[in-house]
């Protein structure tokens, strides 16, 4: 699956970003199944502003614990390592790609938007298809249009004709990308996700959210946000920098079993609860 | 600012790979005892299993577990092992930090680590199943900042949910045996008699009504047969139910006597219809066996009903009658028929006269009827002549009657027998006037008289118009009346041959009546010569 072309072009990239240390730390010591909530609590608050995110993120309404949360420790331990997993994992990556130059036909605000309201929904499919780790999954929804951001970030003035190619010939985004480019948004997303050495599984369902059959070990997953790109763009918030609704694919539709009487119940209930669900990270990245 | 790596690349992965090895037996292990837990179908044991385990991962101080009501947010205590420690004794969390944890589906420390005052650490496990929220427990550990870590976490959460499945499957279970302990009462508490096969006939249920209306004295009927514990007429009526519905789906009610204890007899009527399983398929077939004798009751209470009604018309009528007569000759005698003209006055009171008899006869047969009714007919017996008791009466007839013959034919030498004179006369006269009354055109009644071993027959035969055959097994039944255009014309209420078989009956005689049609009838009584 992996493009040759885009391989040279990513490590023609010298200021590629990489994931901060602290980062990867907490990543690493989340895969041992005995590191201490003291252990992790210690690799966050190696960087104080890192940790000071963490905890208005876990104060924050989408949380919403009943007690006030003042350590990292307390907030392990309340929230769960997941969790901390993915506020420190999407706020890294974040501050990582707080862009530089306007792009008038992409914001990255409305992507921002769009993501996070992906993540929710495919958490909240994930809850109702009864997966356990269901954390992980609004992860894989959150990061699923990351390639868009690199293509935006090092590639902007080729990215800026594919989305123009979008708009004009009304076309999806990624055929548009696969036109100009010779590769698109999930391959990109996927290969720099691979490179920082997250987990196979999340990797899998950002690349394969566009096309969830073709992906034997994913399907799943892969499916579930797939729906949920769907959904988002249903919704109307947020933006995935084209209008072109995507086509549903009926096997991943199948395998989510919903019926249309729960995706109108699971709208509504989105649509009002917006407001406080971006209270996780979307006031970080206003900050930024 | 200064980040420092973790380890050497290959420590870390070693130590990491090594933590997972661990965590994977530790499942195993952890599954092995949950299969423990969800082959338990008592609570206190799922509780009790659940508790050890737990503390075996956590050594515990405390561990209490609550259940939630059902339908509400509400819960009570169902479990407690091990004390908290004093100073936590007002340490269980609030409502809204439950409400959040459950929320969140997963073990959630709630202390927090800084608060100076805490001396143990109080965390909550929720126990959801897939479906719903079951309950909780609230843990109590020593203070031990590095307790929380993910394999303890993802194990917690695994042996909670197993947990919560057992209970699950526990609650389904006893309301499973609760609600076939309501069936078997409500099958036992219905009247009818119940017997359910599968579909080679083998009983799979049957009620105790089915086996007192049977007869059945098998026990444990279950797992056998049907024919192994039935018999006879019984069996065959089953047989072809069981072979009628099989063949064509449906059959209709079947009446079979039958006769479970000595001296009982009972028509029993038999329904079967398939039963079926909620895929609709065909499982078995359900007997049910009803005593007809209560609906054979019913029936006869109905008939007797509508002939009361019919005779209240009847009489209604037959009192009118003569008293319209009596009325409208009074009334001629008061006002038209001049007082000097004797023959006229002297005919229309003849017919008060007789009107007034027919009325009186009328009357005193109600009585007697009511007396019969009320069981208050008291009977004078002495030995009597019945030969002069016929002569008698048959001497009355004659100076009344002249289109008919009344001939008489005594055997010589008969006995006196033992009965009421006074009622066996009411015999005669019924008789015999129903014999004139049926014989509009005149022609001849004989009566005839002889000893039949211990009991003396009378015989009183006529030739008038008879009676059909289908009706002559109900001239007896009270109010009953040949219903047809040649009696129509005839006056009678249809109590005085009902009246006539009781007076025999009670003197332990006997009655029969045989005609034909258009030829005349035979009545024949029977008398015993003594009562006992």
């Amino acid at each position: 699956m992996e493009n040759q072309e885009l391989k040279k072009r990513l490590s023609n990239i010298r200021n590629l970003p990489t994931l901060p240390l602290v980062t990867e730390n907490v990543i690493k010591l989340t895969q041992n199944p005995d590191s201490t909530a003291f252990e992790i609590a210690e690799a966050i608050s190696q960087d104080q502003s890192l940790a000071s995110k963490v905890l208005k993120t876990a104060n924050s309404a989408y949380y919403g614990f009943p007690r006030k949360i003042t350590t990292i420790n307390y907030a392990i331990v309340v929230l769960g390592l997941n969790n901390i997993k993915n506020i420190v994992l999407s706020t890294s990556i974040m501050e990582q790609f707080s862009s530089k130059k306007k792009n008038l036909l992409f914001d990255q605000k409305d992507l921002w938007k769009h993501s996070l309201l992906c993540g929710i929904i495919s958490k909240k499919i994930a809850e109702h298809m009864g997966i356990k780790n269901s954390e992980e999954i609004f992860m894989c929804g959150l990061l699923h249009d990351f390639g868009k951001l690199i293509l935006d970030s090092f590639f902007q003035d080729e990215f800026i004709v594919a989305l123009q190619l979008s708009k004009d010939k009304n076309i999806p985004l990624k055929e548009a990308e696969d036109r100009t480019f010779g590769f698109n948004h999930t391959g990109v997303g996927a290969l720099l996700l691979r490179k920082w050495s997250l987990p196979p599984s999340l990797v899998k369902a950002v690349e394969f959210h566009h096309a969830p059959e073709e992906s034997l070990t994913a399907f799943r997953i892969a499916s579930i946000v797939h729906v949920a790109d769907y959904l988002c763009r249903r919704i109307g918030i947020g933006s995935g920098g084209d209008t072109v609704l995507p086509e549903l694919n009926k096997k991943a539709f199948k395998l989510v079993d919903l019926t249309s009487e729960q995706i109108k119940q699971m709208t509504l209930q989105i649509i009002k609860e917006f407001k406080t669900v971006t209270g996780f990270l979307y006031e970080g990245e206003e900050t930024s | 600012m200064k980040t420092t790596p973790l380890e050497k690349e290959y420590q870390f992965l070693t130590r990491t790979i090594s933590s997972l090895t661990d965590q994977v037996d530790l499942f195993e292990t952890f599954q092995d005892l949950s299969l423990k837990i969800i082959s338990q179908f008592d609570l206190e044991n799922i509780l009790d299993i659940f508790c050890r385990i737990i503390r075996e991962l956590m050594d515990y101080q405390s561990a209490v577990i609550c259940q939630f009501h059902e339908d509400s947010k509400e819960f009570q205590k169902i479990h407690q092992s091990g004390t908290a420690p004093k100073d936590t004794g007002n340490h269980f969390p609030e409502q809204t930090i439950i409400n959040w944890v459950m929320d969140q589906g997963r073990w959630t420390i709630i202390t927090d680590f800084q608060d100076k005052q805490a001396q143990s650490i109080v965390s909550i496990l929720p126990i959801k199943s897939p479906k719903q929220p079951i309950g909780f427990m609230v843990i109590t550990t020593e203070f031990n900042p590095s307790i929380y870590n993910q394999k303890l976490s993802s194990i917690l959460n695994f042996l909670a949910s197993q947990t919560a499945i057992a209970i699950e499957n526990q609650s389904l279970y006893a309301k499973l045996n609760n609600s076939n302990a309501y069936m078997t009462d409500m099958l036992e508490s219905i009247n009818n008699g119940i017997m359910a096969t599968d579909m080679k006939g083998i009983v799979t249920l049957i009620n105790r009504n089915a086996t007192a209306i049977l007869g059945i004295k098998t026990k444990h009927l279950a797992g056998k047969p049907y024919g192994a514990f039935l018999e006879g007429e019984l069996k065959q009526k089953i047989d072809k139910l069981f072979s009628m519905i099989l063949d064509k789906g449906f059959a209709p009610e079947s009446m079979v006597n039958h006769s479970p204890y000595k001296e009982v007899d009972i028509m029993i009527g038999i329904n079967a219809s398939f039963l079926t399983d909620k895929n609709k398929k065909t499982i078995g077939i359900i007997f049910i066996f009803r005593d007809m004798s209560a609906s054979k009751e019913i029936e006869r209470l109905t008939k007797l009903d509508e002939m009361k009604s019919e005779f209240v018309s009847n009489v209604s009528h037959e009192l009118r009658t003569p008293l319209s007569i009596i009325k409208s000759y009074s009334e001629a005698l008061l006002t038209q028929v001049k007082p000097d003209d004797h023959a006229t006055r002297e005919q229309f009171l003849s017919v008060i006269d007789n009107e007034t008899d027919r009325l009186a006869t009328i009357v005193s047969n109600l009585l007697d009827l009511s007396r019969i009714e009320s069981g208050k007919l008291v009977f004078d017996y002495s030995p009597v002549s019945l030969k002069d008791i016929i002569r008698s009466v048959v001497s009355v007839f004659k100076t009344k009657s002249s289109n008919i013959d009344i001939l008489m034919d005594f055997q010589e030498g008969l006995p006196l027998i033992e009965a009421d004179e006074g009622k066996i006369r009411e015999v005669l006269v019924n008789l015999i006037s129903n014999s004139i009354k049926f014989s509009p055109m005149g022609g001849t009644i004989s009566i005839t008289l002889e000893q039949q071993e211990n009991f003396l027959s009378c015989e009183v035969s006529d030739t008038g118009i008879g009676i059909p055959k289908n009706k002559i097994h109900r001239i007896f039944d009270k109010f009953f009346r040949v219903d047809s255009s040649d009696t129509h014309e005839i006056e009678g209420t249809g109590l005085g041959l009902s009246i006539v078989k009781h007076i025999i009956d009670s003197h332990n005689g006997k009655i029969t009546v045989d005609s034909i049609l258009g030829k005349g009838t035979v009545v024949t009584f029977y008398l015993p010569l003594t009562r006992s």
